[in-house]
This record gives C-alpha cells, structure tokens and sequence, in this order.
C-alpha cells in the first residue's frame, strides 16, 4: 500500500483543519502540528529540502503584525479608541434608533484599526453603559455590532488578519488597497446597518443627551497626543512607502520603535500582551501551506477550479467570494485566507480578469463569511461573554438567527458588488 | 447518548471473549459438520444426478439448498458472535483513544475520522523507516496490517456512530408520521361514530 505525496499533503491538510474545527487543541498547536508533518513528510519524500522549507515563512508578513499589534496595543493602552468612541456618543446623543446607527459605525470605523476582539469589548462596554443609563434593551445593539466588527476590518490594509495577508501576499500599496476597501466598506457597512434597522425595528424615541467624560479614558495625556501622532505618521508612510523604497512592514516596525520610546511605557508589558499564539499560528501554517503548494495539490486545485467555472470570471469570482464566506463560517478566516491565497496565485495567470476583483472577492467572502454563526467569529464569542456576564439569558438562537439572516444579506449584497467590480475595473 | 454510554460500560473483551467464543467454536464445528456430509458424504452414498421427481428435482438441487440453509442458519450465529466481539474490541481501542468521552455521537465520528486520517498519517511516515532500515517484506507487510487493523477499528465505530444517529434520525420521522397517521385515523374513526366537529 503506497500513498501518493498529494494525498498525504492533503490528509496532512484535513487533519489539521478537523483539529481547528473540532477544536481539539488550540489553533496554534493544530498549525504547529500541520507544520512538523508537513516538514518531516515534505523532507522525508523529497518534496522539498530543509532550507527550502524555511523559504516558506513569510518574515516580511510575521513582521508587519507584530509591528501593528505593538502600534494599537500602545494606543489602546493611551485610551485612543475610547476616547473616540466617548467623543462621538456625546456628538449623537441617546436616540435609540440613531444609537443604532451610531454603535455599529463607530464599531466599524474602530475596527479598522484595532483588532475586533478588542473593539466589540471596549463598545460593548459603551452600549452596557448606555443602555443601562437610557434603559433599553443592550441585545440587538450588541448583535449588530458583533457584525459591524468583521466588516470594519476590510477597511485598510492593517485592519484585519485577512487584509495584512492578501495585502502583502498580492502586493498591495496602501493607497492602492485604500481606493478599493473605502467603497466596500461603506457599501457593506451600509447593507449592514439597513439590515440590523429593519430586523431589530428599534423605535426612534426620545433624544437624550449623553455626557460622557472622554479624557476618564485618558491616563496621560502627554502619551496620548504623542501614540496619535506617531500613528498619523505611520499611516502617512504608509502612504508613500513605494516611493520612498521601503516595504510596509519596515514602517510598522519601525513605527512600533519610535512609539515604544516615545511613550516610555514598559515594553515587557506591552510585549507580553501580543497575540503571539497567532504569530506561531501563521508560522506553522505558512509551512503547512508550503508543503501543499510544493506536492502540487493547489495546482490540482486551481486546475479544478478553473475546470468548474469554465474560466469565466463572473464565476470564478463569485466561488471565491461563496466558497472563501461558507469555509470561514465553518473554521476561523485565517487558515482558510491562508490557504486560498496560493490558489488564486496559481488561477489568476490563467484567467483575464483584473487581480484586484479576486483578491476582494477573496477578502469580502473570509470577512463577511465569519458572521455564520455566533461562535464562529471572535466578536461574535465576545457579545455572548457580554450577555453572559450581565445575566441576559435565552439569546442564544436570537442571536444565531440574526447572524445567518444578516450574513446571508450581506453576501448577496457582496455578490452584486463583486460583479460590479468586475464590470468596473475587471 | 444512551447507547453510547452503554456501550461504554458494558461487558469487558475478556468477558465478551469467554461467553462468545465457546458459542462461536460450537457452531463453527456444527457448521463444518453439516457442510461436510451434505457436500462429501452425501453425494458418495447417493450419486448427484439421482432425479427424486423426474425432470423436476435431482438430488444436487437438494443438496445445494440445504447448503444455502446451512449457510443462512449457522452463518447468522456465527456473525453474530463475531460482531459482538468486534464491538468489544473496537470499544476496547476506542476508550483508550479517549474518544468515548465525546459529548455527542457524532463528534465521536468526527473523531474517529480524526484518528483514522492520524493513523494513516503514522502509517506513510513510518512505512519508508521502515523499508529503509529492515529489508524484510514479511514484516512491511505485518506492520502495514496493525495500521490497516487500526483503521479498521476506527471507520467501524465511525459508521457505527453514523448508523445511531441516522437511527435515531429515522425514528422520530417514524415517529412523526405515525403521530399523523394516528391523528388522521382518529379524525376517520370519530367522523365515522358521528362524534366529530360539527361546522
């Protein structure tokens, strides 16, 4: 009994997968396991060589994270995103139609640069606060903000996991990304918000006005100006990295610097708070994924792929966006990002479509698809924490419901503006 | 749940062994016996194409569905013994995969389907060690039935798990359209006594 490379690859693949889904160990172990088979498999049947393998990593990327987790967790830790948040609930005051509105925007807008677990606690935090000051009824606005969450992060290129890796994987400059992303997540954000009005029926009532001390979030203010400005100026660099010769993950990490001495805060602290599970996650996959690209069964993939749609790109782009959405409601939008990217590198030669449409194809289906379920995206586990710790009970099929109607909204929504893309710019 | 707790707790392989092999030599030998005399000594005490009714029935006819009875009668018992050995003994590995302390039937599948592709996994890494360092094929051959015997155990109990719920599956459609057959005979049996609503 012999097993070809191709099988084990993807028997490899599917028992790392099963582990995630069935969450047998934690992701990063499930993606470090996948590694050490892909490795000794991949080294002990010739597929590749050990130095090879190390060319898998992508160092570029793993530093562009750890670069932007330093730069938010320091201006968390200055109060920037509350401070936000507290300035424009004032601004709308307490309509709870308007709050319904107002909380998923500012969920959005703060998640395109903060991670979304953090951005559903610190608004979860604000509605609890609200919605007990005004008395009402804190579910539905949880629930479209759990939402909100994952759309926010399509909006640049270090808003989520999925952009930092299509971005960098694809090659995006950070105003080329910009001119796309903008109108996705205000088209998005919009289907979103009309959908949660209408589903949720939230009466207007009376306007009440909310004071709220934005500087109580401030511990000093020295340290708050100071993260604000760097972060202006990263984003600038951004900008015009291109031109200057300097790839993105040199300005995030060299941003990360200049804030960490700026702000003097202690980098122990800060260090220890990063999501490193999910740096070694990307490590142990990126291997994973390696080895399946060098066995060939990604090309078998493409090839399929390609087969199924026949080659047209309406099609082809509309699975991306179907099969990226249903894969990432099942297990978590990173590994499957991770895997679709060296596919759709291997389809888009062999396609005329303009990149730019797979690639968001690719992004708004992993994004919008983590919405499925309550429990498949981390917004979605934080809201129930939330409901949990304030003794709301029963919301569990509420919630499920609401998220399968909103998500399944929200792709036909992407599908239509998937295909304009494609009229557009395809 | 029910049935898999039980199966769970239910009788040991050693247990098991002790009432069911003794039951499964006995019906093998009878078997043999019979197979024996209808197949063997038979045929040499009257010849095969002897007619019992001219044109109608010979003796091999007979004789080939007494076989057949034979086959279907002892062949049942004998299955049947053996699948309730092989139930113990894939319990047996399967408690000590831990897998029975899943929460439901079918992440015990999922499970089990985790183990089998584990299994196969540990079968191609070990495979070229073991071409490499013992150039004896008997003991590839030996090695490649443990994993396949493994895999075995595993798919069993996953079709198995997949076998409960689709039951269960089936039972309560069962049950649901014998609850709608049961309501429209009623409604006939009241219309027909002239006790039924009244518009």
């Amino acid at each position: 009994m012999t097993i070809s490379v191709e099988a084990i690859f993807a028997l490899v693949f599917l028992f790392v997968i099963l582990l995630i889904f069935l969450e047998v160990v934690h992701r990063t172990l499930a993606a470090l396991i996948g590694a050490f088979l892909a490795a000794y498999f991949g080294i002990v049947y010739r597929v590749f060589g050990y130095e090879e393998m190390l060319t898998f990593i992508d160092f570029r990327l793993l530093i562009f994270v750890v670069g932007i987790y330093i730069i938010v967790e320091v201006m968390d830790r200055a109060g920037v995103f509350h401070f936000l948040a507290l300035s424009i609930l004032n601004m709308v005051g307490a309509n709870p139609k308007r709050l319904m509105i107002i909380f998923p925007l500012i969920t959005i807008l703060i998640s395109a640069l903060l991670s979304n677990i953090a951005v559903m606690m610190i608004v979860g935090a604000l509605t609890m606060a609200v919605a007990k000051r005004i008395k009402l009824n804190p579910m539905p606005y949880l629930i479209s903000e759990s939402i909100a969450a994952n759309v926010g992060g399509l909006m640049l290129i270090i808003s989520s996991i999925p952009t930092m890796l299509v971005g960098i994987e694809a090659g995006f400059t950070f105003l080329g990304f910009l001119l796309i992303s903008v109108p996705t997540t205000l088209f998005l954000s919009l289907v979103t918000v009309l959908i949660c009005l209408s589903i949720f029926r939230v009466e207007s009532g009376e306007f009440k006005e909310l004071h709220f001390n934005p500087w109580s979030a401030v511990k000093d203010r020295g340290v708050f100006m100071r993260s604000i400005a760097i972060f202006v100026l990263t984003l600038i660099l951004f900008m015009f990295c291109d031109r200057l010769g300097l790839g993105m993950e040199a300005v995030a990490i060299g941003s990360a610097v200049i804030l960490l001495v700026l702000t003097n805060v202690d980098i122990e602290d800060i260090l220890g708070h990063l999501d490193w599970p999910t740096v070694f996650f990307f490590s142990g996959f990126f291997i994973l994924v390696g080895g399946l690209e060098e066995s060939g069964l990604l090309r078998l993939i493409s090839m399929h792929i390609l087969q199924f749609t026949g080659g047209n790109p309406a099609l082809l782009t509309l699975t991306i966006l179907w099969v990226g959405a249903i894969l990432s409601g099942a297990v978590d939008n990173i590994p499957i990002t991770l895997t679709l990217i060296p596919i759709i590198k291997g389809l888009i030669p062999q396609v005329s479509v303009n990149p730019m449409v797979i690639w968001w194809s690719l992004l708004i289906g992993v994004t919008v698809g983590g919405n499925f379920t309550p429990i498949s995206s981390p917004p979605g586990l934080v809201t129930m924490s939330i409901l949990d710790r304030e003794g709301v009970s029963g919301y569990f099929y509420k919630f499920l419901k609401m998220n399968f109607i909103i998500t399944i909204a929200q792709l036909l929504a992407a599908t239509i503006y998937t295909y304009a893309l494609l009229i557009v710019i395809g | 749940m029910a049935e898999m707790e039980e199966a769970a707790k239910s009788e040991s392989l050693s247990q098991e062994l002790r009432k069911r092999l003794p039951s499964m030599i006995n019906n093998v030998i009878k078997f043999a016996v019979l197979m024996i005399i209808i197949r063997f000594v038979a045929p040499s005490i009257i010849p095969s194409n002897t007619e019992l009714i001219p044109n109608i029935l010979g003796v091999n006819t007979v004789l080939n569905a007494l076989s057949f009875l034979v086959i279907i009668y002892y062949g049942y018992y004998i299955l049947r013994d053996i699948r309730a050995l092989t139930d113990r003994a894939v319990n047996f590995v399967v408690i000590r995969s831990g897998i029975v302390k899943e929460r439901s039937a079918l992440r015990r599948a999922a499970m089990d389907i985790v183990w089998t592709i584990g299994i196969i996994l540990a079968y191609a890494a070990v495979m070229p060690l073991v071409k490499g360092a013992i150039k004896i094929s008997w003991v590839e051959i030996a090695v490649a039935l443990s994993f396949l015997l493994l895999i075995a155990i595993f798919l069993y109990d996953c079709v198995r798990m997949l076998s409960l719920i689709f039951g269960v599956g089936i039972k309560r459609l069962v049950d649901v359209v014998a609850g709608i057959v049961e309501k429209a005979e009623r409604e006939v049996k009241e219309e027909e006594s002239g006790e039924g609503p009244t518009g």
